[in-house]
C-alpha cells in the first residue's frame, strides 16, 4: 500500500468520522428536544405541503368535479382533528372506549370507536351527524338517561374538536 | 396545578428538585464528558498505533492500563464517596417520617405527624425545603421507590424497612415510579410528589385528619351510597364514611389527587367511571375487581362523588 | 525405559481394531449413528449452531421488545406477552447462547490449538451438548404451554414464588436452566482437563495460545461462578414444589437470599462472556498485525486477576437493597478496580496493532468495534459503581444500554469477528469480504443507534421493563430512534445469515492457513482431517506456523512428531505434565458411543417430568440416567501397559498419578461440589447472621450425633486414605474389602447427620430448611461416593480389574476424602449452631 493510498484511506476515515459525527448530532438534537419544538418535523411539513402543491399541479384533475356531499356532511365546523385527539386523550375517553390513533385508549366499557364515520346511531339514540355528535359529547346523559357515560363537563368548542376526530375514524 | 402526565422532564435525573438529584447531577454530567473524552482519547492512540509500524511499548499497558485508571478511579471513588455522604448525612433525627408501604400496583402512604398516623396514597406530599425520612416498605413482592428528580432510588423488600431521606428543594409535581420489575402491571406501577411550602404542607396534613367532604348533589348522595353497598369499604377507606378499609388506596381525598390508578391516568370522572367499570383491563393484575355490575346511572354517580372527595 | 513394540499382553483392555488405518479408526460414523459422535469437532460445532439458533430466536424477541416500545402507549404486546418476551430474550441470551456458543468455540478450539487429537473426555463432551440442547428445548417448549417464564431473567423472589407465580412459567426456567447449566459446568470442567493435561510436547503453561489461557480462565469461573445460581435455583424450586420458605421473610428468610446467590453468579458471568471473546480477539489481532500479541504476560496478569476481582463485585448489582453505607462504598471501590485488568488487556491490544500493519478484513473490523464499544460500555460500567449515580441510573435504561455496550461490544462484536475468521476453517470456503463490510456497517451504526441513546433515555427517568410509557413526558424520540436502530442492527445479522448460507456452496474455496495465522489448528489444509494430526508436533513458541518453518513448509500429515504409530486399533493422544507440558502418558479416548445421549436424554424427561408434577416418571429417568452413567463407565480399563509414543517417549498407558486427567478432573469436580457446597453455607451464615431471632427459634442439632458424624466422616477420610494405597499397591482382593468399608463409613455418615439435625423443622424456619438443604447436599456427595465404591467393588469382584488398573479406586479415594472433610465441615457447622447460639 503507497503513502498515497494511506493517505487518501486516513482522509476517508476522518471524513466518515465527522459526517458520523454530524449526522448523529443532527438526531441527537431531535431526539432531545421538547415535543412543541420541532425544527426538523416542521422543517418537513413545510417542505411536504410545497411538494403536494406540485403534485397536484401536476396531476391537474379537472375544476369542476362533483361534490363529495358524504364528506361535506361528516365535516365538523371549527374543528380541528388533531387538537381533537389531545382533547380524547385529556378527557379519558379511552378508559371505555377504543380510540384509534389515541395512546393507550384501548377500554372494553364502551363501544369500539373504530370506524366512527361509518356508524349509523351515537349511542344508540342519535343519528351520526355532527351536531348531534357535538351535542352528545356535551351532555350524553340528557339524550340517554340510562347510560353509563357520565358528561365529563365538555365544552363546546372541545367537543368540536373531538368530533372532529371521531370523523377521521374510517371502517376498513 | 395540573398531573405530570405528558408534562415534559418531570420524570428525569437531570434536574435540581432534590438534593439528591441535584448533587448527583454534577456527577452524572461530568462522569459523563470524562468518558467521552477517554473513550475519544482511547481510539486517537488506537488509530495511531494503527498507522505506526514501530512497535507498541511496556509503557503503555502500564500507563494506559494501570496507572491512568487508578488515578482516575481513586478520584471518582473519593468524589461518588463524598456525594454520597453529602446525600445520606442529611438525616435529622427529628425529620418527618413517612411510612410508604407498596403494594401490586399502588402506593399506601402513612404521614407520622404528632403522634397521629395520617394515611392517603399514591400521591406523596412533600414539605419544601424540609428533609423527610420515607420508610420504605412492601407488602408483597419487591419494588424500588424512584422520583427520578427529586432523590436517586431505594428498593422495597418485603420483610424489610429501607429507609431513605429526602429532600425537595423544588416547589411544584414530579414523577415517580416503581423500578423494580413487579409483575404484569409494573408499568403502570407510578405516583406523583407534590411538594408544598411547609405551611401548605401542615395545612394538607390537617386535612389528612379531617372526614371527607360531605355528599352535596343528588347525584353525590346516590354515589355515596352506592358506595357503601356495593363492597367498596371492604378495601377502600373514606374518612368519616366508612374506614376500615385497608387493602386498597385510601380514597378520602382522591378527587384532589391529580391523577388515578397510580400516577397513570387524569383523574376525572371519565377516567374514574371507566376505571370501575373495568379495571381489569386498565390494569391487569390488579387486586381490584370490574365492578360492571352497576347500573349506568349508579357508575356515574360513584364516578361523581369520588370526584367531589377533594 | 525399553521401547516396546509388540503390545502386551493384558487382561481387561478393549483391544481395539489393530488391522484398521487411523482414518478407518476415527471415521465419523454416518446415518443415524451421526448422532453418536463423541468428535471435539462436531460437538463444537453442534454447539455452535445451536447457540446461534438461540441467538436469532432471542433477537427475534427483542425486535417484538423494540417494536412495542415504538410508541408510548402501545398495544401491540400486552403486558403478559411482554413479561414473557423480555424474560425468555434475557435469559435465552445470557444462559443458552453467550455462554454455550462460547463455550462450543473453545471445545472446537482447543485441541487444535493445543496439539490434541480430540477433547480430553469426549463422551462427557457430548453429554454435555444433550444436556444443553435438551435444557434449552424444555425451556423453549414453555412457549407451546402457554406458560413462558415472565419473570424477568433474574427471577426474583418474591415474585417467582407460588404466591405471584402460581402455575408452572417459574418451573420451566429453572428446571430448564438448571439442566442447560449442568452442561456449562461439564464443559468446564472438560476444558481445565483438555488444557492442562493433553497439550503438544514441549508447550508449557507460557507456550500456550493465549486464547487457551482465557479459556483457562473462563472455565475455572463457570466451574466456581455457576454454583450459586443452581444451588439458589434448587432452593427456589425446593420452594416452589415443597413450600421450603428459604426467601419467606416471616419465618425467617428473605428475599434478599436470592439476590445474593444470583450476583454471586450473575456478576462472575458477564467476565465468563467477555473473556473467550476476548481471547479470540487476542487470537485474531495479531493474525491480521503479523506480528505476535504484545505484552502477553501483562495479559495473561491481567486476565487471572480479573477472574478474581470479579467474584468481588456481586453486590454492586444489590446497591439499592438498602446495604449499609460502608458496605456500598467498600463494593463501590472494588466494583471500579476491574477497570484495571480491562485496560490492561485493551492497551496490550492497542500496542499490538503498533506491532506492524494491520490488514483491514472483515474480523479486524469487528475487532476494532469491539474496541470502541467495549471500552465505552466499560467506562459507562465505572460511572455505575459510583453509588450515587447509580441510584439514579439502576434498573432504568442507562443499565439497558451499559450492559449491551458491555455484552454485544465485548461479545457479540468478537463473535463475530471469529465467525468470519474460523468460518474457512469450519467450512472450508472463506465469507465474503464485501458483504462482511456491509454486515459490520449495519450491525455497528444500528448497535449504536439502538442503545447509545438509551443512556439519556434512562437518565431521563425511564425505568427497565416497562411494556408501556406514558407520552410526551420526554421519551417518545428516543424509543423511536431506538427502534429504528435495532431493526438496522437486525438487517446486518440478516446479511450475516444470507452471507453465511451463500458462501456454503459459492465461497471461495479457503487455501491452507488462509489468513496467515501463526496457531496450529491452521496446520493442516481446510477442512482438516477429523483427527487434528497424524503426529503431534513439539511445540517450543506460541505462533508455531510462524517461527517454525517445517510446519507449513512440508505437508502437514508429514510434519514430525509424536504418537504418529497407532498400536492398538485405539482412538488415543498424548497427555501432559500440566505445567511444564512435557509428555506424560498416552490417553485412550473413546470411540462414538449413545450411551451419554441416553444418558441426558433420561436426565431430560426427569427434569421435564418434575415440571409436569409426574414424579414416578421423574424417578425412572433418574434411574435411567445412573444406569447409563454406569454403562458409561463400566467399560475396561486402559492402564497397566507402557507404548512407544515416537520421539524416544515411552509412556504408560492412563497413568494411575496424580497427574493424571482422570485424577486432575476428579479435583476440579470437587472444586465445583465445594463452591456448590460453599453457597450453601453462604446461605446458613447469612440467614443466621440477618435474622439471629430466628434462628433462636431454630431447634439445635443434637451434640451426641453431630460429635458422631464428626467421627464418621474422620473414619471416611483415613478409610478413603487406605483404600488408595491398597489400591495403587495392587491388593485387588483388599482394596476391594476397602471399598465396602467406605460405603459402610458412608451410611453412618448420612445417618448421623440426619439424626443429629431430627428435631428441626425445615418448614418451621428458613435456617431449618437450610440446614436440611445442606444435609441433602452433603447426603448425596454420600451417596454418589458409596454407588461409585459399589461400583469398583463390583469391577472387582466380578474380574473387570487387572494388574496396574487402579485408576477408579484412584479416583475415588480423591473423591471420597473431599466427601469427608464435606462432612467434617458440616458437622463442625452444626456443632457451631449447638455450641453458639441456636437455643
Amino acid at each position: 500500500m503507497s503513502d498515497r493510498d494511506r493517505n487518501s484511506g486516513l482522509l476517508g476515515t476522518v471524513f466518515a468520522i465527522l459526517s458520523g459525527v454530524i449526522v448523529s448530532l443532527a438526531v441527537g438534537v431531535w431526539a432531545l428536544g421538547t415535543p412543541g419544538n420541532d425544527p426538523v418535523g416542521a422543517a418537513a411539513v413545510t417542505a411536504g405541503t410545497f411538494m403536494e402543491g406540485k403534485f397536484r399541479w401536476l396531476r391537474a384533475e379537472p375544476e369542476n368535479v362533483p361534490q363529495d356531499w358524504v364528506e361535506i356532511s361528516k365535516t365538523v365546523r371549527g374543528g380541528d382533528p388533531q387538537r381533537g385527539a389531545t382533547l380524547i386523550a385529556q378527557y379519558g375517553c379511552g378508559s371505555c372506549h377504543v380510540v384509534p390513533g389515541v395512546a393507550r385508549a384501548h377500554g372494553t366499557v364502551g363501544p369500539d370507536l373504530s370506524g366512527f364515520r361509518d356508524r349509523a346511531y351515537i349511542g344508540g339514540v342519535l343519528s351520526n351527524e355532527p351536531g348531534d355528535l357535538v351535542d352528545w359529547l356535551m351532555n350524553p346523559t340528557t339524550h340517554a338517561p340510562d347510560t353509563a357515560m357520565p358528561d365529563l363537563g365538555v365544552t363546546e368548542t372541545d367537543a368540536r374538536h373531538m368530533a372532529s376526530y371521531l370523523y377521521t375514524l374510517r371502517g376498513s | 396545578m395540573g398531573s405530570t402526565l405528558d408534562q415534559f422532564g418531570s420524570q428525569t435525573t437531570f434536574a435540581d428538585a432534590g438534593i439528591g438529584a441535584a448533587r448527583t447531577v454534577w456527577l452524572t454530567n461530568s462522569m459523563s464528558i470524562i468518558s467521552l473524552v477517554i473513550l475519544a482519547f482511547v481510539m486517537l492512540v488506537a488509530l495511531f498505533a494503527w498507522r505506526s509500524t514501530g512497535g507498541g511499548r511496556v509503557w503503555w499497558i502500564i500507563g494506559g492500563g494501570i496507572v491512568f485508571p487508578l488515578i482516575t478511579l481513586s478520584v471518582l471513588t473519593v468524589a461518588s464517596a463524598t456525594t454520597l455522604r453529602s446525600i445520606t448525612g442529611e438525616a435529622q433525627p427529628e425529620a418527618p417520617v413517612i411510612e410508604i408501604t407498596a403494594y401490586q400496583y399502588w402506593w399506601d402512604v402513612v404521614h407520622h405527624s404528632e403522634g397521629r398516623s395520617l394515611r392517603d396514597a399514591n400521591e406523596i406530599v412533600l414539605p419544601l425545603n424540609m428533609a423527610v425520612t420515607l420508610q420504605l416498605k412492601s407488602n408483597d413482592v419487591i419494588h424500588s421507590f424512584w422520583v427520578p428528580s427529586v432523590s436517586g432510588k431505594m428498593d422495597m423488600i418485603p420483610g424489610r424497612i429501607n429507609e431513605l431521606t429526602i429532600t425537595a428543594t423544588k416547589e411544584g409535581r414530579f414523577r415517580g415510579q416503581c423500578a423494580e420489575f413487579c409483575g404484569l402491571s409494573h408499568p403502570l406501577m407510578a405516583f406523583e410528589v407534590l411538594v408544598l411550602p411547609v405551611e401548605e404542607y401542615a395545612a394538607y396534613l390537617e386535612s389528612l385528619d379531617e372526614d371527607a367532604r360531605d355528599a352535596v348533589t343528588p347525584q353525590q348522595r346516590r354515589g355515596k351510597e352506592v358506595f357503601l353497598t356495593s363492597g367498596c369499604t371492604a378495601c377502600h377507606a373514606v374518612n368519616g364514611v366508612s374506614e376500615n378499609g385497608r387493602l386498597g388506596p385510601d380514597l378520602s381525598r382522591v378527587g384532589a389527587r391529580a391523577s388515578l390508578g397510580a400516577g397513570m391516568w387524569r383523574m376525572n370522572r371519565g377516567n374514574l367511571a371507566g376505571w370501575i367499570a373495568d379495571v381489569g383491563d386498565m390494569k391487569p393484575g390488579a387486586q381490584m375487581p370490574s365492578y360492571n355490575d352497576l347500573s349506568g346511572p349508579d357508575l356515574r354517580a360513584v364516578a361523581a362523588w369520588l370526584e367531589s372527595l377533594k | 525405559m525399553t521401547a516396546v513394540d509388540e503390545p502386551q499382553s493384558y487382561s481387561g483392555t478393549r483391544k481395539g481394531e489393530p488391522d484398521k488405518t487411523i482414518e478407518e479408526v476415527w471415521a465419523q460414523p454416518t446415518g443415524l449413528r451421526w448422532w453418536s459422535s463423541v468428535s471435539h469437532r462436531v460437538v463444537g460445532k453442534r454447539f455452535i449452531y445451536t447457540g446461534f439458533a438461540f441467538f436469532i430466536i432471542a433477537g427475534f424477541l427483542a425486535l417484538l421488545v423494540r417494536t412495542q416500545l415504538i410508541v408510548p402507549g402501545n398495544t401491540f404486546l400486552d403486558n403478559e406477552t411482554y413479561n414473557q418476551v423480555f424474560t425468555m430474550h434475557g435469559t435465552l441470551m445470557m444462559f443458552l447462547f453467550a455462554i454455550p456458543i462460547l463455550e462450543g468455540f473453545a471445545v472446537y478450539l482447543i485441541p487444535m490449538m493445543l496439539g490434541a487429537r480430540d477433547l480430553i473426555f469426549p463422551r462427557l463432551g457430548q453429554f454435555g451438548y444433550y444436556c444443553y440442547l435438551f435444557g434449552g428445548i424444555i425451556v423453549l417448549s414453555s412457549f407451546l404451554f402457554d406458560a413462558a417464564p415472565d419473570g424477568g431473567w433474574f427471577m426474583y423472589v418474591p415474585l417467582t414464588t407460588n404466591a405471584f407465580t402460581p402455575g408452572v412459567s417459574a418451573d420451566f426456567w429453572l428446571i430448564g436452566i438448571t439442566f442447560a447449566e449442568i452442561a456449562s459446568v461439564t464443559a468446564a470442567v472438560e476444558l481445565i482437563v483438555a488444557i492442562l493435561c493433553a497439550r503438544a510436547p514441549g508447550m508449557s503453561l507460557t507456550k500456550m495460545p493465549i486464547f487457551a489461557w482465557y479459556i483457562l480462565i473462563t472455565a475455572f469461573m463457570i466451574a466456581i461462578g455457576f454454583p450459586p445460581l443452581i444451588i439458589g435455583s434448587i432452593l427456589l424450586e425446593a420452594n416452589r414444589l415443597l413450600g421450603l420458605p428459604f426467601f419467606d421473610p416471616t419465618v425467617g428468610g428473605d428475599p434478599l437470599l436470592w439476590q445474593h446467590l444470583f450476583w454471586l453468579f450473575g456478576h462472575p458471568e458477564v467476565y465468563i462472556i467477555f473473556l473467550p471473546a476476548a481471547g479470540m480477539v487476542a487470537t485474531i489481532l495479531p493474525t491480521f498485525v503479523g506480528k505476535p500479541l504484545f505484552g502477553y504476560g501483562f495479559v495473561v496478569a491481567a486476565v487471572i486477576s480479573m477472574g478474581f476481582i470479579s467474584f468481588g463485585l456481586w453486590a454492586h448489582h444489590m446497591f439499592t437493597t438498602g446495604l449499609p453505607i460502608l458496605s456500598l462504598s467498600l463494593f463501590s471501590a472494588a466494583s471500579t478496580m476491574v477497570a484495571v485488568p480491562t485496560g490492561v488487556q485493551i492497551f496490550a491490544f492497542i500496542a499490538t496493532l503498533a506491532q506492524g500493519r494491520p490488514r483491514m478484513t472483515t474480523p479486524m473490523l469487528f475487532v476494532m468495534g469491539f474496541l470502541f464499544i467495549f471500552v465505552l460500555g466499560g467506562l459507562t460500567g465505572v460511572m455505575l459503581a459510583s453509588v450515587p449515580f447509580n441510584w439514579q441510573a439502576h434498573d432504568s435504561y442507562f443499565v439497558v444500554a451499559h450492559l449491551h455496550y458491555v455484552l454485544i461490544g465485548g461479545m457479540v462484536f468478537p463473535l463475530f469477528a471469529a465467525f468470519y475468521y474460523w468460518a474457512p476453517h469450519i467450512t472450508g470456503r472463506m465469507m465474503s469480504e464485501r458483504l462482511g463490510k456491509w454486515v459490520f456497517w449495519l450491525m455497528f451504526i444500528g448497535f449504536n443507534a439502538t442503545f447509545f441513546l438509551m443512556h439519556v433515555t434512562g437518565l431521563r427517568g425511564m425505568p427497565r421493563r416497562i411494556a408501556t410509557y406514558p407520552e410526551g413526558i420526554g421519551w417518545d424520540r428516543l424509543n423511536l430512534l431506538s427502534t429504528l436502530g435495532s431493526y438496522i442492527l437486525a438487517a446486518g445479522v440478516a446479511l450475516f445469515i444470507f452471507d453465511f448460507i451463500r458462501h456454503l456452496r459459492h465461497g471461495e474455496r479457503a487455501g491452507r492457513d488462509p489468513w496467515r495465522a501463526g496457531t496450529m489448528e491452521w496446520l493442516y489444509p481446510t477442512v482438516a482431517i477429523g483427527f487434528n494430526f497424524h503426529a503431534i508436533p513439539p511445540v517450543e513458541t506460541r505462533e508455531p506456523l510462524w517461527n517454525n518453518p517445517n510446519m507449513l513448509g512440508k505437508n502437514a500429515e508429514d510434519v514430525e512428531g509424536v504418537m504418529r504409530k497407532m498400536h492398538d486399533g485405539r482412538r488415543e493422544t498424548i497427555g501432559c505434565d500440566p505445567v511444564s507440558g512435557s509428555p506424560v502418558q498416552i490417553v485412550r479416548l473413546p470411540h462414538p458411543t449413545f450411551t451419554p445421549m441416553f444418558t441426558a436424554f433420561a436426565l431430560a424427561v426427569a427434569f421435564a417430568a418434575t415440571i409436569a408434577s409426574a414424579y414416578f416418571v421423574a424417578i425412572a429417568g433418574i434411574v435411567a440416567g445412573l444406569l447409563g452413567f454406569t454403562i458409561w463407565a463400566w467399560e475396561p480399563s486402559d492402564s497397566g501397559v507402557t507404548r512407544d509414543a515416537g520421539m524416544g517417549y515411552v509412556l504408560p498407558v492412563n497413568m494411575i498419578e496424580k497427574r493424571s486427567h482422570m485424577h486432575i478432573a476428579t479435583v476440579g469436580t470437587m472444586l465445583v461440589l465445594y463452591a456448590l457446597l460453599g453457597s450453601l453455607i453462604f446461605a446458613l451464615l447469612y440467614l443466621w447472621n440477618v435474622y439471629p431471632n430466628f434462628a433462636a427459634q431454630t431447634a439445635q442439632p443434637n451434640l451426641l450425633w453431630t460429635g458422631l458424624s464428626m467421627l464418621a466422616g474422620l473414619v471416611l477420610l483415613i478409610l478413603a486414605m487406605i483404600n488408595r494405597r491398597v489400591a495403587v499397591a495392587d491388593k485387588i482382593g483388599l482394596a476391594t474389602v476397602m471399598n465396602l468399608a467406605v460405603i459402610l463409613a458412608s451410611i453412618a455418615c448420612t445417618a448421623c447427620l440426619a439424626l443429629a439435625i431430627q428435631r428441626t423443622d425445615p418448614w418451621g424456619t428458613a435456617l431449618g430448611a437450610t440446614m436440611w438443604a445442606t444435609l441433602g447436599f452433603v447426603a448425596l456427595n454420600l451417596f454418589i461416593t458409596l454407588y461409585w465404591a459399589l461400583f469398583n467393588a463390583a469391577r472387582k469382584v466380578t474380574g473387570r480389574v487387572g494388574a496396574g488398573q487402579s485408576l477408579p479406586d484412584f479416583n475415588l479415594a480423591t473423591y471420597a476424602k473431599g466427601t469427608a472433610v464435606m462432612v467434617l465441615i458440616t458437622g463442625g457447622l452444626f456443632l457451631a449452631a449447638t455450641l453458639g447460639g441456636l437455643s
